[in-house]
């Protein structure tokens, strides 16, 4: 998790000196990469704490994945406003998923 | 049944009686690696490549288990006491010099170079609070350590 938000950090550092740049394979890596190594490091914790398998965590970082598809189209900030919705449904359907 | 939990009885270590709160020493303690987590993202900046990746992560490494090795300390010994106290501001120095040379950890150059810097402020954390706390358990705290002692959870149960 904490690797994760390293990552995210430098790619949103990355963002703010340059706004509209269009990704390159580093930024993205760190843009989509930081905030996929973040779901995949809770979903780990998650499981070793309450053996619970969190499928929309698994979902969220295929969907992170996905984006790195667009990555040529699409400016670095748009990237990172893709990978922050994402990461936002993971939160929502926990919300929604929790048990009583 | 533990034993009464007083100071003496215990030597440094923790009353593990009662409720267990965490005391402020402990969160400036974690202020300081907040701040080697921003210099981290630095390192990352400054060398966004693959390697530079996985020279972050061995940083991270490093600052993980300087980390957690001495929370695992404060778990266990009471930072309310001087001696814990007087560890934690000197684990806490040596890890802000740490933090400032971590982004030039591989790239430092000079007589002491950041890398050196980040080296030994890991080994001198590392052995220094071990060396700390061998010495800090003789004594009362070593009795109490024992099965039975003041050292044991409040719901201990001895099994006959």
């Amino acid at each position: 998790m904490v690797a994760g938000i390293i990552a995210a950090a430098a790619g949103d550092d990355t963002i703010l000196t340059s706004p509209s740049a269009t990704a390159t394979t580093a930024s993205a890596c760190m843009i989509l990469g930081g905030p996929a190594l973040f779901v995949a490091g809770h979903g780990a914790f998650k499981y070793v704490v309450w053996r619970h398998v969190s499928w929309n965590r698994l979902a969220g970082i295929v969907a992170l994945a996905l984006l790195a598809a667009a990555v040529p189209a699409l400016p670095e900030i748009a990237l990172a406003a893709c990978a922050a919705a994402v990461v936002a449904v993971v939160a929502a359907l926990d919300k929604r998923t929790r048990p009583a | 049944m533990s034993a009464q939990a007083e100071p003496g009885a215990r030597g440094l270590l923790r009353d593990r009686t009662g409720d267990q709160r965490v005391t402020n020493i402990e969160l400036f303690f974690d202020l300081v690696y907040v701040f080697a987590v921003t210099q981290l993202s630095h390192h990352l900046l400054g060398d966004p490549t693959a390697r530079g990746a996985l020279q972050t992560a061995l940083l991270l490494a490093m600052v993980w288990l300087v980390w957690a090795y001495t929370t695992w300390v404060t778990n266990w010994m009471d930072p309310e006491r001087l001696p814990l106290r007087i560890l934690l501001v000197a684990l806490m120095l040596v890890s802000l010099a740490m933090s400032a040379a971590l982004p030039r950890a591989f790239t430092g150059t000079g007589l002491i170079g950041a890398g050196l810097v980040v080296g030994c402020a890991y080994a001198v954390q590392q052995v220094g609070r071990s060396a700390f706390v061998v010495l800090a358990l003789r004594g009362p705290g070593q009795q109490a350590l024992r099965p039975g002692g003041a050292g044991e959870c409040a719901d201990h149960r001895e099994v006959k």
